[in-house]
C-alpha cells in the first residue's frame, strides 16, 4: 500500500514520467515490431534508392533502398536485447565479486579489488573492441564485452555495501545460531542489497545501449542486414549531403532510449531510497 | 557452591596491528589474560568503559572469534572441540534493536530461522514460537510484521525471543537495553529478569550503566584495557570497592541527594592509553590518582579481599578512598 503511493508520487513528476513514458514507447516499439514495421528491415527496392520520406517510406530509404524506419524500428530489438544480456552478466559478476570481497576480506578482496583497478585503470570502449576482435564482431559478443569492461562498478559498490552490512547485530545473531557463511550471504546479505543492485543495473542500461552502438558504429556488433542502430548511423554518413535521414533517425532513436533509461533510473532511484520521502 | 556453567580462564585475544607487508609484531590487546565463571542462573555484570574489552570478551565467549590464548569452557566442554559442535549453551541479546533484526524479514521467519537451522521441524518450530513470543510479552499479531513497523522495545523483546529460541544456557546481554527510552528500559530489565527465573538462564550482563548493573547483577566484573580490575559480589564491590579504578567508576554517577555533590569525586579524565605494544605494570597506572612508583613496574596480581572479592591492585585494601592519595591529588 505504502510502496503503490510512493510509486504514484515519483510517477506524478514530470522528469520521471516523461522517462518512463518514453521508456515504454521503445518497449512497446521493440515487441511489436513486426506489426509497426511497414517493411522487412532487409527488403531492398533499388528503384527507391535514397529515396527521401514519402508516404511508403515515412524516414526515407538507405542506399540500398532499404526503408530507414522499419530498420530503426527493428533496431530496437538489438539495442534492449544486447544492453540486457551486457547488463545481467555485469550485474552477475559484479554482484558475486562484491560480495565474495566484502564478505571475506583479506587476501580474497585484495585479489578482487587488483582486478577491478585493473579494469577501471583500461579505457573501456578500447577494453570492448579488443574482446570484441578477439571473438569476432556479432551483438552477443558485443554483449559480453561491455559486460567485462563495466561489471567493476557493481564489484566496488556492491563490496561497500556488504562491509557495513556484515558488521550488524543480525548477522552475528544469525552466526550465533548456526547459518553457514552460503546461507548468510544468500539469506541476509543479498535480500538487503536489492535496492543498491536494482539502482546500479538501472543506472548502467542506458550506458550499455549506448556502447552498443558506439561498437555497431565501429561495425563491431550485428553484422548486415541485421539492422544496427549504431551501424545503421554509420553506414549514412558517406550520404549525409545528399540523404541526412539515413544518419538523423537512428541518432535520434538512440538519445530518446538512453534519455528514457536514464530518467526513469532517476525515478526507480528514488522509488528504492527509504531515506528519500517523495 | 555449584558446578560452574562457563569458565574462562587465562583468555587472551591479540588483534595484529599494521596491514599487509609491513605486518608488525605488535598488538591491540584487547583481552589480556581474562580469567572468570559464571555458575547456573546467576548473572555476571560486566562493566568498563568503552574499549575496555567488554565486547571482545563477549565475542570470543559466543564464539564469533577464536582466541589467541586461553579457554573457555561450557559445563566443562571447550567450546572450540569437536564435543561442543551441536550445542547451542550460550546465545546473545545485542545493543541496538533496529540492526539486530533483519529488516527483509517479518518477525515470525527471524524467529523460525534459529530453529529450522538447528533441524526442528516447521509445525514444532511454529509451536515453540508461539509459545516463547508469550513469554517475552509480544503479541502474536506482530508475527507478521517487519522490524521497521515494530517499536524499539518490541523489536529488543524479538531478540530476546530469538536468543532463548533454542533454550541456551547462558545469554550475553551486550548492552541491551542502553538504545531504548528509560520507560522501556526499566520494563525490558524486569522482564529479563523474569526469563531468567522461567528458564534457569545465567546472564553475562555488559553495561557501562552502574545502577542497572547494580539492580540486575549477582556478581560483578570490572574491565579496564582488556584485564579484570576487580570481581565479586555485587553488594561487595558496591559496598567497599577496593580497586581504584572501581572507584573512579562508582564516583563518576551523578549523586541522587544535593548533599552529597560535595562529596569527594574520583573523576577520570584523559582517553585509555593505547593497548598496543608491551605493557608494564599496571594499566591503569597512568590515570590512577593513587598510583605509586611501584605502579608503573609492577603489574599487579589479584588479591583476595574477602569471599569471593577480588581486586586486582598492589595496594587493595591499604589506599584510603575517603582521603585520596597523598602523593597525587586530582
Amino acid at each position: 500500500m505504502k510502496k503503490k503511493s510512493k510509486l504514484l508520487a515519483v510517477l506524478r513528476r514530470p522528469l520521471a514520467f516523461i522517462g518512463f513514458a518514453m521508456l515504454a514507447a521503445v518497449i512497446l516499439t521493440a515487441v511489436f515490431a513486426p506489426q509497426i514495421a511497414p517493411h522487412d528491415y532487409a527488403d531492398m527496392d533499388l528503384t527507391m534508392k535514397l529515396s527521401g520520406p514519402c508516404a511508403d517510406y515515412p524516414l526515407g530509404t538507405d542506399q540500398y533502398g532499404r526503408c530507414v524506419f522499419s530498420r530503426i524500428v527493428y533496431g530496437s530489438r538489438i539495442a534492449l536485447r544486447v544492453g540486457l544480456i551486457a547488463v545481467v552478466i555485469e550485474t552477475v559478476i559484479g554482484v558475486t565479486l562484491g560480495i565474495l570481497a566484502g564478505y571475506y576480506g583479506k587476501t580474497l578482496d585484495r585479489v578482487i579489488m587488483f582486478l577491478t583497478d585493473m579494469i577501471w585503470s583500461i579505457p573501456p570502449i578500447i577494453l570492448a573492441m579488443a574482446i570484441v576482435l578477439l571473438l569476432g564482431p556479432s551483438a552477443e559478443h558485443v554483449a559480453v564485452a561491455i559486460a567485462l569492461v563495466t561489471w567493476a562498478q557493481f564489484t566496488k559498490i556492491v563490496r561497500a555495501k556488504v562491509q557495513s552490512i556484515k558488521t550488524l547485530s543480525y548477522i552475528e545473531a544469525a552466526r550465533i545460531y548456526g547459518e553457514s557463511d552460503l546461507q548468510i550471504i544468500l539469506r541476509y546479505i543479498l535480500p538487503n542489497l536489492t535496492s543498491t543492485i536494482v539502482i546500479l543495473a538501472s543506472l548502467a542500461l542506458p550506458s550499455a545501449i549506448l556502447s552498443t552502438t558506439s561498437m555497431g558504429f565501429l561495425s563491431l556488433g550485428a553484422q548486415e542486414p541485421l539492422p544496427d542502430w549504431g551501424m545503421i548511423l554509420s553506414g549514412g554518413i558517406q550520404f549525409i549531403k545528399k540523404a541526412y535521414w539515413i544518419s538523423f533517425w537512428p541518432g535520434v532513436a538512440i538519445v530518446w532510449t538512453v534519455l528514457g533509461f536514464n530518467l526513469t533510473a532517476e525515478g526507480v532511484k528514488d522509488l528504492l531510497d527509504p531515506r528519500m520521502k517523495v | 557452591m555449584s558446578e560452574p556453567l562457563l569458565e574462562v580462564s587465562c583468555l587472551k585475544k591479540y588483534f595484529p596491528t599494521g596491514r599487509g607487508l609491513r605486518k608488525s609484531r605488535e598488538f591491540v590487546r584487547a583481552v589480556d589474560d581474562v580469567s572468570l565463571v559464571i555458575r547456573p542462573g546467576e548473572t555476571l555484570g560486566l562493566v568498563g568503559e568503552s574499549g575496555s574489552g567488554k565486547t571482545t570478551l563477549a565475542k570470543l565467549i559466543l564464539g564469533l572469534l577464536p582466541p589467541t590464548e586461553g579457554t573457555i569452557r561450557i559445563d566443562g566442554t571447550d567450546i572450540h572441540s569437536r564435543a561442543y559442535r551441536a550445542r547451542h549453551d550460550v546465545d546473545a541479546v545485542f545493543q541496538d534493536p533496529a540492526s539486530s533484526l533483519n529488516p527483509r524479514a517479518t518477525v515470525y521467519r527471524s524467529l523460525e530461522r534459529p530453529l529450522t537451522v538447528n533441524g526442528v521441524s516447521k509445525s514444532d518450530a511454529r509451536e515453540l514460537i508461539y509459545e516463547t513470543v508469550e513469554k517475552v510479552n509480544l503479541r502474536r499479531e506482530l508475527l507478521d510484521r517487519f522490524p521497521h513497523e515494530l517499536s524499539g522495545g518490541q523489536q529488543q523483546r524479538v531478540s530476546i525471543a530469538r536468543a532463548i529460541m533454542l533454550r541456551p544456557k547462558l545469554l550475553v546481554l551486550d548492552e541491551p537495553t542502553s538504545a531504548l527510552d528509560v520507560s522501556v528500559q526499566a520494563q525490558t530489565l524486569n522482564e529479563l529478569l523474569d526469563l531468567q527465573e522461567k528458564f534457569g538462564l545465567a546472564y553475562l550482563f555488559i553495561t557501562h550503566n552502574l545502577s542497572v548493573v547494580r539492580y540486575m547483577s549477582d556478581r560483578i566484573c570490572v574491565m579496564y584495557g582488556g584485564k579484570v580490575m576487580e570481581t565479586g559480589e555485587a553488594e561487595a564491590v558496591y559496598g567497599a570497592c577496593a580497586h581504584p579504578y572501581t572507584l573512579s567508576l562508582l564516583s563518576s554517577v551523578p549523586p541522587l541527594h544535593p548533599r552529597e555533590r560535595s562529596r569527594k569525586k574520583y573523576l577520570l579524565s584523559g582517553d585509555m592509553p593505547s593497548l598496543s605494544g608491551e605493557q608494564k605494570g599496571c594499566r591503569f597506572a597512568s590515570r590512577c590518582s593513587f598510583a605509586r612508583e611501584a605502579c608503573r613496574t609492577d603489574e599487579p596480581a589479584m588479591k583476595r579481599m574477602g569471599a569471593d572479592h577480588e581486586a586486582a591492585c598492589l595496594y587493595a585494601g591499604e589506599l584510603d578512598f575517603m582521603k585520596g592519595s597523598d602523593e597525587t591529588d586530582v
